[in-house]
């Protein structure tokens, strides 16, 4: 049920249409990628509420300035997730700035940090079966900085310090951890 | 010792797990080397097939149509989406302007109030009915996002006055997300909407479309590093830049 005027259009088509102040097109790429914006934004944030300003944001982003998406350096989708996942950490380094500045004041309602398991993180995650089995390939030093930065927000300073491991360790693992993943997912069927 | 190609960092640049010097070494890298900037987006394009699609509140749609002056385009049912559409639900009859900007009695504006009656009022723009009669249930609608934004105190308030110094509206900025709130606007014809504009500039450049008034809040982008704003009557729709007059300016 998309926009009957832009059903089969392309992404690349419907992000030019963008610089004709063309809404429907912008309505017609939200139905495509609204969800997994949302979706990515709301495991990040752990907050509706704050998930539904940051998918907001992206997409009135992209209207105001469409021209910031460069077709040649990939997909929309991507791009879209870039954007949502950099606005995401934004407001969840933010929030644990404030936490600190709280903790640093004395103030005894400040929020606990979140939970540090990994396995119990991804598990509640409810990611696709073969996003699931993709990460699971992964061995769990190379998987939990992975899923500790892009789903928890955290530097890998903050992940080589909550899994206990030397950063430069986590660094080199986190490259060799998305490398991994990508064939892993290559062999589920998906291109990256 | 830095590497020529700053390898892992590009992984950790495309996780977002980079902050401040490291994060502007990575960026300033990227800008002249093609190669890492192409192995940035190859390991972005391998997180975003970790992405989970489900359907978003249509709340979300809502705000995105109003902060682009597109109030007209139902909620786009998203792909995903497995529930069959629901048939339009009848627009329900539209408040009369006055019951606009319900204050109590010390003066200080009744939000919750505000958000019931400007969601009425917003049908008076027509089909976005439907839009509404998706969201009836939502509590979080946009004056009460205002309200809590205003109450953020780390928020940034501008307030916009006409050349006489009448309040005539409020910019609100938390976390990135602008709400303009009207105080006291004549409302427009239907030909014609608010528009707000950043100044200093070359040009002016449109914040948002706020709509013809009637609505108590709408929603706009304004970018970190705006200070002065102006409002102005344009063509509905909005103009790419300004056409007609101004009727309120601001300062953060």
């Amino acid at each position: 049920m998309g926009s009957a005027v832009h059903d089969g259009t392309t992404d690349v088509e419907l992000a030019a249409a963008l610089a004709r102040h063309d809404a429907d097109a912008l309505a017609e790429i939200y139905r495509r990628h609204g969800g997994v914006v949302w979706a990515l934004a709301r495991r990040v944030l752990r907050d509706p509420q704050r998930a539904e300003e940051v998918a907001q944001t992206v997409f009135t982003d992209l209207w105001a300035a469409p021209e910031r998406y460069d077709p040649a350096r990939g997909s929309l989708r991507s791009w879209l997730l870039t954007r949502a996942h950099g606005r995401s950490v934004d407001v969840v380094r933010s929030e644990q700035a404030r936490r600190r500045r709280d903790e640093q004041a004395g103030r005894r309602d400040a929020t606990p940090a979140p939970e540090a398991d990994v396995e119990a993180t991804v598990a509640e995650l409810d990611l696709a079966a073969h996003v699931r089995r993709a990460l699971d390939t992964l061995p769990p030093e190379e998987r939990d900085p992975i899923v500790l930065a892009w789903f928890g927000g955290l530097t890998y300073r903050d992940a080589a310090a909550r899994l206990g491991q030397p950063e430069g360790t986590v660094k080199s693992r986190i490259r060799a951890g998305l490398g991994r993943l990508r064939r892993a997912l290559e062999a589920e069927g998906v291109t990256p | 010792m830095t590497p020529v190609h700053p390898t892992d960092d590009l992984a950790l640049y495309a996780l977002d797990a980079l902050e401040g010097a490291e994060r502007e070494a990575v960026e300033a890298h990227l800008a002249s080397c093609p190669a890492c900037a192409a192995e940035v987006e190859e390991h972005q394009a391998t997180l975003a097939a970790l992405a989970t699609d489900e359907a978003p509140p249509p709340a979300v749609w809502q705000r995105i149509a109003a902060g682009i002056g597109a109030t007209g385009i139902p909620t786009p049912l998203p792909v995903t989406s497995s529930a069959p559409a629901a048939p339009p639900p009848t627009a329900p009859v539209a408040a009369g302007p006055t019951h606009l900007r319900p204050r109590s009695r010390d003066g200080r504006p009744r939000w919750a109030l505000i958000g019931a009656v400007a969601a009425a009022a917003l049908v008076v723009g027509g089909a976005v009915g439907v839009v509404l009669g998706n969201t009836r249930d939502e509590p979080d609608d946009l004056a009460e996002l205002a309200a809590a934004a205003l109450d953020d105190p780390d928020a940034g308030v501008a307030t916009l006055a006409t050349g006489d110094g009448r309040p005539a509206a409020r910019v609100v900025v938390d976390e990135g997300t602008g709400y303009v709130l009207v105080d006291d606007l004549p409302a427009l014809g239907p030909g014609e909407t608010y528009q707000l504009w950043k100044l200093g500039g070359d040009v002016p450049v449109s914040l948002g479309v706020i709509g013809d008034g009637r609505a108590g809040v709408a929603v706009v982008g304004v970018p970190a590093g705006t200070t002065d704003m102006a409002l102005s009557t344009e063509p509905a729709g909005g103009s790419p830049a300004p056409t007609g007059d101004i009727v309120a300016t601001g300062t953060f």
